[in-house]
């Protein structure tokens, strides 16, 4: 006579994915609940000030400013977003090299695009086809002109229209130079640069959703709490139910033996 | 069989339109060249006055960034490099207008991941020999791609930009 098989142990693994799961659950209820009462708790009316949250969606600029003036204006780039004063101006990744005022426009040098704005910081030309000359290392003035120098030392001056340019030697050139932001500078910028900031309901939403951990695979995370969820229901009533059928046999047992 | 199959399939993606539909067609510059047979003159600017500017945002149906525009010009052609939004990113066009009409356009430099037909000929020639009516539009229909909308919705703009434009750079010049 052979003996019987040891049923599956379906307790066991109620536990397992109780215990697995746990957080996630916990995260993805209180969440849930959180989103259901939005107005009440104020997300959408919470601005999250933490640094750490901040990096991590990217909403704090990395590394150093690195400004110039030019004339009673300051020209920066951070985390490749240039700013005229205390105003976005636009998103480049090319580097600033410089920026100084000719007649009556601001001419801010990238590597290999010039812009053009006037005293209030308003767009007049982007000059991304410079003819001839690329890789800028440096913008200045000689002789009321504009000028740059590139990467392989060459100079090439602009005419009074910065239309056309042409090879120069290097003599009596007032060069643009950076210089460095004060505190309270710095700080008018970063919060340009937050925009309108991270509101407490972002977080939320992608703490349930599960895109905080990664915007590419962190709602998979959250699947798979939704996934053991629906694993615990059904372990859940499988216990339950052979429990059932066991005590119902014992009852039977006694209600037919203990007489 | 099912080798053969997946390995067809396979080629096919790779070498689908979309992965080759951004890039750059041809260099402004090298367009210039072309269309000046290599003698491409100096370029001019053209201050964009309040009017002007009004009509040209009218066109764009958003507000403009800039106030001056380069152009080149010889005897009664003029040539504009322009930029307008299809979806997300901006579509360099040449574009060349003769005595009033569209001579020539072609896409320069497509970075969107979607529409990229427009830079075909087959469709850019249905522009040739177009002109502005009074209102600011084109005086011919052009005949849209399905999926390709946004694109020749800002490929109309800009030639209708250039036409414009154009018009205001020949008054100057006869005025």
């Amino acid at each position: 006579m052979s003996r019987s098989k040891k049923p599956f142990p379906f307790f066991l693994w109620h536990r397992r994915f109780g215990l697995v799961g746990l957080l996630l659950i916990v995260i993805l209820s209180v969440t849930g609940i959180m989103l259901n009462h939005t107005e009440q708790f104020g997300l959408d009316e919470s601005i999250v000030e933490s640094d750490f949250l901040l990096d991590w969606y990217g909403l704090n600029p990395k590394g150093k400013p690195v400004s110039y003036a030019a004339g009673s204006n300051t020209v920066t780039q951070w985390s490749g977003q240039l700013f005229f004063n205390n105003g976005a101006l636009l998103t480049s990744k090319e580097k600033l090299r410089g920026a100084i005022v000719f007649q009556d426009m601001i001419v801010i040098a990238l590597n290999n695009m010039l812009i053009l704005v006037d005293s209030a910081g308003e767009l007049i030309e982007k000059l991304s086809d410079i003819s001839g000359v690329k890789d800028i290392r440096r913008i200045g003035l000689k002789n009321n002109s504009v000028i740059v120098e590139t990467a392989s030392g060459k100079m090439f001056v602009a005419d009074e229209q910065i239309i056309s340019w042409t090879a120069d030697s290097q003599k009596n050139i007032s060069w643009s130079a950076a210089i460095e932001l004060n505190s309270d500078q710095a700080e008018k910028i970063k919060q340009v640069y937050r925009g309108k900031g991270l509101a407490l309901e972002r977080i939320v939403l992608d703490l349930h959703s599960g895109r905080i951990f990664s915007a590419s695979w962190g709602a998979y995370i959250m699947d798979l709490a939704a996934i053991i969820m629906i694993l615990l229901g059904i372990s859940g009533a499988w216990v339950w139910w052979t429990r059932f059928q066991k005590m119902k046999s014992k009852r039977h047992y006694q209600k037919h033996h203990n007489r | 069989m099912s080798f053969i199959k997946l390995l067809f399939l396979l080629t096919l993606v790779s070498g689908s339109p979309a992965a080759h539909a951004r890039g750059i067609y041809q260099e402004p510059v090298d367009f210039l060249s072309d269309v000046f047979q290599g003698d491409t003159p100096k370029p001019n600017l053209l201050w964009l006055k309040e009017d002007l500017k009004e009509h040209v945002e009218e066109i764009l149906s958003h507000r403009y960034k800039g106030r001056r525009i380069r152009y080149w010009q010889k005897e009664n052609r003029v040539v504009w490099i322009l930029e307008e939004v299809g979806k997300k990113k901006p579509i360099t066009t040449g574009i060349v207008i003769n005595s009033g009409r569209l001579e020539k356009m072609k896409v320069l430099i497509f970075r969107e991941s979607r529409g990229w037909e427009v830079r075909y000929p087959f469709f850019t020639k249905q522009y040739i020999n177009s002109g502005l009516k009074a209102d600011n539009k084109l005086d011919k229909t052009i005949d849209g791609i399905s999926g390709a909308t946004l694109s020749v919705r800002a490929l109309t703009k800009l030639a209708r930009i250039a036409l414009l434009l154009s018009k205001k750079v020949t008054q100057n010049v006869t005025k």
